[in-house]
C-alpha cells in the first residue's frame, strides 16, 4: 500500500503535507507538473521539501499544454471543458501510481465539506480526508503553514489560488496582478486566447484561429478578453481595493490572505478546480 | 295546443327545401320549380343567358358564381324549364314565373327559342363530378341528347359522342367540332352544375390541366359563331381555384376566366331575408300566430331599438322560430362562409345535428315566451363542424382565428360557452356596425332564461368573466366584444409582393432553400470496394459558375441539378473528383412550385411573431407548398428519363450518358472509373472520412503500437478489440507488416495478393515525396491522395503514412511548424493526425560520394562515443535525427552553459537553430568545426574533429556535478572521500539547532534519505541555488558558489559552537578528531573521536614514551611517528587519516600517510 498526498502549489495541500509529515512516515508527495505553473509555485515547493525533509516527485505530464492545446486544435480548456485537468493532472497522476494499490491524501478542508475533491474513480485508490476528520480549517492552515515556518507561496500577494499562469479561474484582479508580476505570461496567455501558439516551431506561431469551434469567442475571463480587461486595469482594481476594504472591515484581526480571498471572491465566487487549486 | 307538444307541429319548413336540388334527378320535374321565387338575380342571369342565345355571333360562356346554398341549382332547374318544349308541363310554369316578374326577359326566352320552340332547345345539363372537362362535356352532350326525340344525324353524332367518351384519348378540337355541329342543327345550352368540382380536379391533375384549360377556352370561343351557351355553376371565381398553383398555370387559367363573363349570383340582404321567410309553412295553430304574433311585436321593437329597423314584425313572424339576430346574421354568414353541406337551406329544412327542424322535433311550446333559436345555435351548424378554409381571404383568416380559440377555451360553463359563441359568431358577421357584438345586443340576443343566461344582467355577467379569463376583449370606443384579435396582415397583397419580388432571385438559391439534395450514394461501387462513396447533390442554374463546383472535401464527387435551360458551361475546375449533370430544362412547373414555397417561407420569417393567427396560417400552406414542391421534383427527375439529361463533366466537356439506369446506379459508374485505383480497405470504422471517437481511439493504439513495436508479431496487439481489426484490415492482409526470411517482422511496401489494391496508393506516396526536392506538406499529400484516383479514406491515410515513414525511416524527414523532429513519437503522429497542415515531410535521396563519405564519418563519430549506439544509420536523416537527439537528452545545463570547447559550444548552435538536414550536415557543421578535405576516397578531419565536440557536451554536466561536489568540500572542510556520509554525520547533531532558514535548508538536504549520491548531490545544490542544477545557466552555478562557500563556513562554525556547548554541558573539556582509514581496497572508514581533556594529559605521557622507542626502532622521530599511526590504523595495508582538530574556528589539518 502506497500512500500518497498531492501537492497543488497551494495552501491547502501543503499545509497537509506538513501535517501529514510525522504521521505517515513513508508518505509519497508529489506535484503535477504542467509546466505551465507560476515560477513562484516553483520556488515554494522547493521550501516545502525543506519542511518535509524530503523531496516531493515531480509527475510531469508526457505531452504537455502546447501539445493538447494542438491536439484540440485552439479549442481552450473552459470550466465546460475541463481537458486541462484531465490531460495534464489525472491522467499523469493514474500513470505514475499504476495498478499499485494507494491512499490519497486530499486537502479538502472541514469548512469546506461540500466541496468535491478531486477522488480517483480507480478502484486501487482509496481517498481520506485528514482535515475533515481533524477539524481544521482554513485558519487551521494557516496556523499549521506559520508555525512549520514556510508562510504563504510569494504569489498570495496577488492571487489566491494556484495553478497554470492562464487558470481559467483566474479572477479579474488576478489577471491584472499577472500582467503586472508576469507581462511575459501574460503575453503568452493572450496568445492563446486569440488561438495561437507562440514560437511553435521554425515556422513561427501556429494559429488556430480560423479552426474548429471559432465561433465560440470563448475568453479566459467572463465576458471580455484579455486586452479589453488589462484596458479596464484602473477599474478592476479600483473594485478590487474597495472589495479588500470591505472584507478587511468586516471581520477584526483578519490575516491579509484571507482579506484577499474574500476580495477577490467577491469578483467571481466561482469555485476552483479542486484538482489544481487545492 | 299543449305545452308538450314538440314546435314541429306548430311549424315546418316547406318540403322543397328540405333536400337539394339536384339537376339531372330533378330537371323536368313541378315540384321543384313551383315555390320558385324569381328574384333580380335570376332573372338577370336568364336575361343574359337568352339574349346571347338569340343575338347570334356573341362569345356565349357564362359563370355563374355564388356562395353554397344560393339556389344555383334552382335556377338551373328554371333554365332548364325554359328550353323545354313548348307542351311541356315545366315549360309552361317558368314561362308562368317569368313572365310574371319579368315580360321584357320573357320576350328574350322567346328569341332563343326561335323556331325550335315546339321540339324545345337541346339541354345538356349535368352535375360536375372530378373527372376531367373532356368527359363532363361529352357526358352533358350525351344526356341532353336522350332527352329528346332525335333525327338520323343526331343519332350518329350521339354515337360519336359515345365513342369519344369511351377512346383513350381525344383530341380537344374534336370535342368542340362535335358540339358545333350538334348546335347547328338544334340550339344548345350546355350547363354544368358544381363546376368548383372540375375545377379542381383541373387544379389538382398537373398533366392534363393544360388539355382541360384549352378545351374550355375553345368552347368559349366557338360559341362565337356556333349557336350553342355554355354555362358554368360555381361558388368561387374561376381563377380562385388556381391559387395554389405556380404564376405560370395562374396565368392560364386567367386567360379561361378572361373567356367566360362572370354573373355574381348573390342576393342582396332583404331578398335573402324574404327567402328565409318564404322557407316556413305556415303556422298550424291559431293561438300560436297569435302568440308569436306578439313576440315579433316585441321583439320588432327591440330590432329597431338596436338599429335594426329592417327586421318588421312580419318579417319576424314568418321567420319564427328565428330570434332576430340569428335571422339576421344569416344571409352574410351563408354568403361568406357557406360550405358545400351546410347552406342555408340545409340549417333551415334538413334534418341532422344542430338544424333548425331538429331543434324544432326537440323543443317544446311556451306561449308566453315562445322559444327561438339563437346565435350560439347558428354557430352550432355553421362554423364549429367546418374545417378550416382554403383560401387567402382575410375572411378565412377571421375564421381560424375566432373558431380556434373557442374549440381551444378550456373548462368553461354551458351558459359562458353560450355567449362566447355569440359573441364569435357577431365578429365573424360584422366587425363594428350594428351587428357588432355590443353588450346591449349580446344580451338581448342571448337572455334565453336558461340557467346562466337568465337575464340581460346575467349575460352581461357572463360576458365580464369571459373578459376576466381573456377569451373576450372589450373594445370600449366601438362598444363591441371581440373574441377576434384580428390580423392586420393582409395576406393576399402580401404574398403577391413576394411572389414579385422572388423573381429577382436566383431560381437555384430558391430551390437550395426549400428543397435541399441530400447526397446520392454509390450504392453497388460501395459495396463492391468497400469504400462508402456519395456524390453532393445541389442546384444549379443551366449556366454552370466556377463556383457551383466547389465541394467539401468530405464528397467523392458533385451532382449537378441544373434548372433553367440548355445547359452552358461557364466553368474549369482543377478538382479533378467527378461531376455529374442533370439537365431539367426550364421546368417551369417546378420552379413555380418552389417560388411559392419560398414566398411562403419568407412571409413566415416577416410575420409578427405575436400574430399567431397568421404564423398559423402561413405555417399550414408553406407546408402544403412544401410538399406540392417534392412532388413535382419527383415528377422531373422521372421525367429526365425520357428528355436524356444526365450529363458527366469530363476535362471541361459535358458528356451525355445512358439513361437507362438509376442516378446511384450512373454515379457507381462513374466511381467505378475515377476511383479505379482506390485501396480495398475493408474495415468500416477505419475506412472513412470522419472517424468515430471510439474508431479514432483504436487507431491511435495502432499508431502508437506501429512506432513502439514494430518488430512483434501483431505489433503487440491483442484481443479483439478495433484496433487489432483495423491492423488486420490496413497491415496485416496487405502484406504491410510481415515476418521476415529470419523470424523477425518489418514494416515495407504492400505485398501479397491482397495488398495489391494498396499498392497504388504506396507507390505513389513515394513517388510524391521523392520526386520533391523541397518540402511537401502532409496535408497535401492527404488530399492528393483522397481525390482520383486513389480516393484515399482521411482515416486510412495517417496510417499509410506512418508505414511509408518507418519503412522509409532513414530518407524521410519529418518537420512540425517548420522544426526538423528527430524520429516519429506518439505525441507527434497525434498532433499530425489532428493538424496535418502544421507538417510536412522532406525526401533526402540515399547519397553517394563525397557526401557519403562524411555521412560515414558521422555514423562512426556517433557509434563511438561512450554509451552511444552501436550503429548509427548513415542516412541523412539517420544522422541529423541521432544529433538532435543526442542534443535534446543532454541537461538543460548541457545545452545552455557556455563553459566548453568553442567547437562544441558552436556545433551545439548550429545543431539546436538548424532547419534543413543536409545543410547542417554538409555545410554548417563541416564549417563550424573547420573541416578540410574534400571526402572522396580521402577521409576528412571530420570525424577527429566532431567526437571531441559531442564529448565535451556529453561531459558537461557531470564536469558541473563534480564542481559542485568539490566546492561543497572545500566549503564545508569535508576530508573524507565519502562526502556524503561525512556531512550527514556531521549534520546530524545540528539538526533542530540552526535559526538561519538557508542554513536550515543546507542541514536538511543533507540528511535527506533514500537517494542515490548524485540525486543527493543535485539536491543539495539546488537547495543551495534555489533551482535544479541540471537546468542551471552559467549565472546560478556562480551563485552557488558563492551561496555554498557562505553557508559551508556558516554551517562549520555553528558546529563548533555545538561541540563547544556539548563539552560545556559535560563539564569536561574534549577535542574532536575525524579519523578516517583508507583500506588497501579504497574503502573508507571514518570515526569521530573525542579525547577528553581530562585524558590528554596521560595519552600525552603514553605517546611521548611510544615515540621514543619507535625511533629506536625505525631511525627518525618523523618516520617512527608515521609507523605508529600505521600498525594502530590496521592489521595490513596502508592507513590514512585526516585529523582535524576541534574545537576552533580556524582549523589546522594534519595528513599522515603510512
Amino acid at each position: 500500500m502506497r500512500h500518497v498526498c498531492g501537492i497543488s502549489g497551494g495552501k491547502d495541500s501543503s499545509a497537509l503535507a506538513v501535517y501529514l509529515r510525522d504521521q505517515v512516515p513513508d508518505m509519497e508527495y508529489f506535484f503535477c507538473d504542467t509546466g505551465a505553473e507560476l515560477p513562484e509555485t516553483y520556488e515554494y515547493l522547493n521550501r516545502l521539501e525543506v519542511v518535509l525533509g524530503k523531496p516531493i516527485a515531480r509527475v510531469n505530464a508526457e505531452r504537455p499544454f502546447e501539445h493538447w492545446f494542438e491536439v484540440y486544435r485552439g479549442a481552450l480548456p473552459s470550466p465546460q471543458m475541463r481537458w486541462c485537468t484531465r490531460q495534464m493532472k489525472i491522467k499523469p497522476l493514474e500513470d505514475w501510481l499504476g495498478d499499485d494499490e494507494a491512499t490519497s491524501y486530499v486537502a479538502i478542508r472541514a469548512d469546506e465539506q461540500n466541496r468535491k475533491g478531486y477522488v480517483s474513480t480507480k478502484p486501487n485508490i482509496k481517498a481520506v480526508f485528514p482535515f475533515i476528520e481533524a477539524d481544521i480549517d482554513h485558519d487551521g492552515v494557516l496556523r499549521i503553514l506559520d508555525e512549520a515556518g514556510i508562510g504563504l507561496p510569494d504569489y498570495y500577494s496577488w492571487r489566491t489560488r494556484s495553478g497554470c499562469y492562464f487558470c481559467f479561474y483566474q479572477r479579474k484582479a488576478e489577471w491584472v496582478g499577472l500582467a503586472d508580476r508576469h507581462p511575459d505570461l501574460f503575453e503568452r496567455a493572450v496568445a492563446i486566447e486569440q488561438k495561437v501558439l507562440k514560437e511553435a516551431g521554425d515556422a513561427g506561431d501556429a494559429d488556430y484561429g480560423d479552426r474548429g469551434m471559432k465561433s465560440r469567442g470563448y475568453t479566459w475571463s467572463q465576458g471580455e478578453s484579455l486586452p479589453e480587461l488589462v484596458g479596464r486595469r484602473e477599474e478592476i482594481m479600483r473594485k478590487h481595493d474597495e472589495a479588500m476594504l470591505r472584507a478587511a472591515k468586516s471581520r477584526r484581526s483578519l490575516p491579509l490572505v484571507a482579506v484577499l480571498g474574500e476580495a477577490l471572491d467577491d469578483d467571481s465566487d466561482e469555485v476552483a478546480c479542486t484538482v489544481c487549486a487545492l | 295546443m299543449t305545452e308538450e307538444s314538440s314546435l314541429f307541429d306548430l311549424r315546418r319548413p316547406r318540403e322543397r327545401f328540405a333536400r337539394a336540388v339536384n339537376i339531372e334527378r330533378d330537371a323536368g320535374t313541378v315540384q321543384a320549380l313551383t315555390s320558385f321565387l324569381p328574384v333580380g338575380r335570376a332573372l338577370n342571369v336568364v336575361d343574359r343567358v337568352m339574349t346571347s342565345l338569340g343575338a347570334g355571333r356573341s362569345e356565349s360562356a357564362f359563370a355563374v358564381t355564388g356562395p353554397y346554398g344560393s339556389g344555383k341549382s334552382s335556377l338551373a332547374l328554371l333554365l332548364d324549364a325554359l328550353l323545354a318544349p313548348q307542351a311541356s308541363q315545366e315549360f309552361e310554369l317558368a314561362r308562368s314565373l317569368v313572365q310574371g316578374a319579368s315580360p321584357a326577359t320573357f320576350h328574350r326566352v322567346q328569341q332563343a327559342r326561335g323556331d325550335h320552340g315546339a321540339q324545345g332547345l337541346l339541354r345538356c345539363f349535368v352535375t360536375a363530378q372530378r373527372e376531367p372537362v373532356s368527359q363532363t362535356v361529352l357526358r352533358a352532350l350525351i344526356a341532353g341528347l336522350e332527352k329528346v326525340e332525335l333525327s338520323d344525324q343526331l343519332v350518329e353524332l350521339r354515337r360519336h359522342a359515345l365513342d369519344m367518351r369511351t377512346a383513350t384519348s381525344v383530341e380537344t378540337r374534336e370535342i368542340v367540332n362535335l358540339i358545333a355541329h350538334v348546335a347547328s342543327i338544334r340550339p344548345l345550352v350546355l350547363l354544368i352544375d358544381e363546376f368548383g368540382k372540375s375545377l379542381e380536379a383541373v387544379a389538382g391533375s398537373g398533366a392534363t390541366a393544360a388539355a382541360d384549360l384549352f378545351l374550355l377556352q375553345e368552347l368559349a370561343e366557338r360559341s362565337i359563331t356556333a349557336p350553342y351557351a355554355v354555362v358554368t355553376l360555381q361558388h368561387l371565381a374561376i381563377g380562385d381555384y388556381a391559387t395554389e398553383l405556380g404564376s405560370r398555370e395562374r396565368r392560364e387559367w386567367a386567360k379561361v376566366q378572361g373567356r367566360f363573363e362572370e354573373l355574381s349570383y348573390v342576393e342582396g340582404q332583404a331578398q335573402t331575408l324574404q327567402l328565409i321567410a318564404a322557407a316556413f309553412e305556415p303556422l298550424q295553430d291559431e293561438a300560436a300566430e297569435a302568440a308569436v304574433s306578439g313576440w315579433s311585436e316585441r321583439a320588432a321593437r327591440s330590432s329597431a331599438a338596436l338599429g335594426l329597423p329592417q327586421l318588421d314584425a312580419d318579417l319576424l313572424a314568418g321567420a319564427w322560430p328565428l330570434h332576430p339576430t340569428a335571422l339576421v346574421v344569416l344571409p352574410d354568414l351563408v354568403q361568406r362562409y357557406g360550405q358545400n353541406e351546410r347552406t342555408l337551406f340545409s340549417f333551415l329544412a334538413a334534418p341532422g345535428t344542430a338544424s333548425v327542424p331538429e331543434w324544432l322535433q326537440a323543443t317544446a311550446w311556451n306561449a308566453q315566451e315562445p322559444p327561438v333559436v339563437r346565435l350560439h345555435q347558428v354557430y352550432d351548424y355553421f362554423v364549429a363542424p367546418a374545417t378550416a378554409m382554403s383560401s387567402y381571404s382575410a375572411a378565412a383568416t377571421r375564421w381560424v382565428e375566432i373558431d380556434t380559440r373557442i374549440r381551444d377555451a378550456r373548462g368553461l360553463g354551458e351558459s359562458q360557452l353560450r355567449v362566447l359563441k355569440a359573441v364569435g359568431l357577431l365578429n365573424l358577421v360584422a366587425a363594428g356596425g350594428e351587428l357588432r357584438a355590443s353588450r346591449s345586443l349580446v344580451g338581448w340576443a342571448m337572455a334565453d332564461g336558461a340557467p346562466g343566461t337568465e337575464t340581460v344582467d346575467a349575460v352581461e355577467q357572463r360576458l365580464r368573466e369571459l373578459e376576466a379569463l381573456g377569451l373576450l376583449s372589450w373594445r370600449a370606443f366601438s362598444d363591441e366584444y371581440r373574441v377576434w384579435h384580428g390580423s392586420d396582415f393582409d395576406l393576399r397583397t402580401a404574398v403577391e409582393r413576394v411572389r414579385e419580388q422572388l423573381k429577382q432571385v436566383p431560381v437555384p438559391e430558391i430551390l437550395e432553400r426549400n428543397a435541399p439534395l441530400v447526397s446520392v450514394v454509390a450504392a453497388r461501387h460501395s459495396h463492391a470496394t468497400a469504400t462508402l462513396r456519395a456524390f453532393a447533390c445541389r442546384w444549379t442554374s443551366n449556366r454552370i459558375e466556377h463556383s457551383a463546383l466547389d465541394a467539401d472535401t468530405a464528397v467523392d464527387g458533385l451532382v449537378l441539378f441544373a434548372v433553367g435551360g440548355p445547359i452552358v458551361l461557364n466553368a474549369e475546375t482543377e478538382d479533378s473528383r467527378p461531376v455529374v449533370v442533370l439537365e431539367f430544362g426550364e421546368a417551369a412547373d417546378l420552379v413555380g412550385a418552389a417560388r411559392e414555397a419560398e414566398a411562403l417561407r419568407v412571409l413566415l420569417e416577416e410575420a409578427p411573431a405575436d400574430d399567431w393567427v397568421i404564423r398559423r396560417e402561413l405555417a399550414e400552406r408553406h407546408a402544403e407548398a412544401r410538399a406540392a414542391l417534392d412532388v413535382e421534383i419527383d415528377r422531373n427527375v422521372q421525367r429526365l428519363g425520357t428528355r436524356k439529361g444526365f450529363y458527366t463533366l469530363e476535362e471541361g466537356q459535358l458528356l451525355q450518358q445512358p439513361v437507362d439506369q438509376t442516378l446511384s446506379g450512373l454515379v457507381s459508374d462513374i466511381c467505378d472509373r475515377a476511383y479505379a485505383l482506390a485501396p480495398v480497405v475493408r474495415n468500416e470504422l477505419l475506412n472513412r472520412h470522419q472517424l468515430s471517437s471510439q474508431a479514432a481511439k483504436a487507431r491511435r493504439e495502432l499508431l502508437e503500437a506501429l512506432l513502439r513495436s514494430p518488430h512483434r508479431e501483431t505489433l503487440g496487439l491483442q484481443g479483439f478489440g478495433p484496433e487489432v481489426a483495423m491492423y488486420r484490415a490496413v497491415l496485416s492482409s496487405t502484406g504491410i507488416h510481415r515476418r521476415r526470411s529470419d523470424g523477425s517482422w518489418e514494416i515495407g511496401s504492400p505485398a501479397d495478393a491482397a495488398g495489391e489494391s494498396l499498392t497504388p496508393v504506396w507507390t505513389h506516396m513515394l513517388e510524391m515525396l521523392s520526386s520533391q526536392g523541397k518540402r511537401l506538406r502532409v496535408s497535401d499529400v492527404f488530399e492528393r491522395l483522397a481525390a482520383p484516383p486513389f480516393g484515399l479514406r482521411e482515416g486510412v491515410a495517417p496510417v499509410l503514412l506512418t508505414c511509408v515513414l518507418q519503412s522509409n525511416a532513414g530518407e524521410v524527414a519529418l518537420y512540425e511548424h517548420g522544426t526538423f523532429k528527430a524520429g516519429l513519437t506518439p505525441d507527434l503522429l497525434e498532433r499530425l493526425v489532428r493538424n496535418p497542415q502544421f507538417f510536412e515531410l522532406r525526401h533526402f535521396r540515399a547519397d553517394a560520394g563525397a557526401r557519403r563519405h562524411l555521412l560515414e564519418e558521422y555514423a562512426d563519430a556517433l557509434a563511438h562515443l561512450p554509451g552511444g549506439r552501436r550503429s548509427v544509420d548513415p542516412s541523412v536523416v539517420g544522422i541529423v535525427s541521432a544529433l538532435v537527439r543526442f542534443i535534446n537528452a543532454l541537461p538543460e545545463y548541457g545545452r545552455r552553459t557556455a563553459d566548453l570547447s568553442s567547437a562544441a559550444v558552436a556545433l551545439r548552435q548550429v545543431v539546436l537553430r538548424a532547419t534543413e538536414p543536409d545543410v547542417l550536415l554538409f555545410e554548417d557543421i563541416p564549417r563550424v568545426l573547420g573541416v578540410v578535405g574534400e571526402g572522396r576516397g580521402d577521409r576528412t578531419n571530420l570525424r577527429q574533429e566532431l567526437l571531441p565536440a559531442l564529448q565535451s557536451l556529453r561531459g558537461a554536466y557531470p564536469g558541473l556535478l563534480c564542481t559542485v561536489r568539490e566546492d561543497l568540500v572545500k566549503a564545508t572542510g569535508a576530508f573524507t572521500s565519502d562526502v556524503r556520509v561525512e556531512l550527514e554525520q556531521r549534520a546530524d547533531p545540528l539538526e533542530g539547532k540552526v535559526l538561519d532558514p538557508r542554513l536550515a535548508t543546507l542541514v536538511k538536504a543533507m540528511s535527506a534519505a533514500d537517494l542515490d549520491d548524485d540525486a543527493w548531490l543535485e539536491y543539495v545544490a539546488m537547495m543551495v541555488a534555489n533551482t535544479p542544477p541540471s537546468s542551471w545557466r552559467d549565472a546560478d552555478l556562480a551563485r552557488y558558489r558563492t551561496n555554498v562557500a557562505q553557508l559551508g563556513a556558516a554551517f562549520r562554525r555553528l558546529e563548533a559552537l555545538t561541540l563547544e556547548a556539548r563539552a560545556a554541558a559535560n563539564g569536561r573539556g574534549f577535542s574532536a578528531v575525524l579519523v578516517t582509514i583508507t583500506q588497501p581496497d579504497g574503502r573508507d572508514t571514518s570515526t569521530l573521536v573525542r579525547v577528553q581533556d581530562a585524558h590528554r594529559h596521560a595519552l600525552d605521557r603514553l605517546v611521548a614514551a611510544a615515540l621514543e622507542e619507535a625511533q629506536d626502532v625505525v631511525g627518525s622521530s618523523a618516520e617512527a611517528r608515521d609507523a605508529l599511526l600505521a600498525v594502530l590504523a590496521a592489521p595490513t595495508g596502508s592507513v590514512g587519516t585526516e585529523v582535524q582538530d576541534d574545537p576552533g574556528s580556524t582549523s589546522t589539518q594534519q595528513k599522515a600517510e603510512a
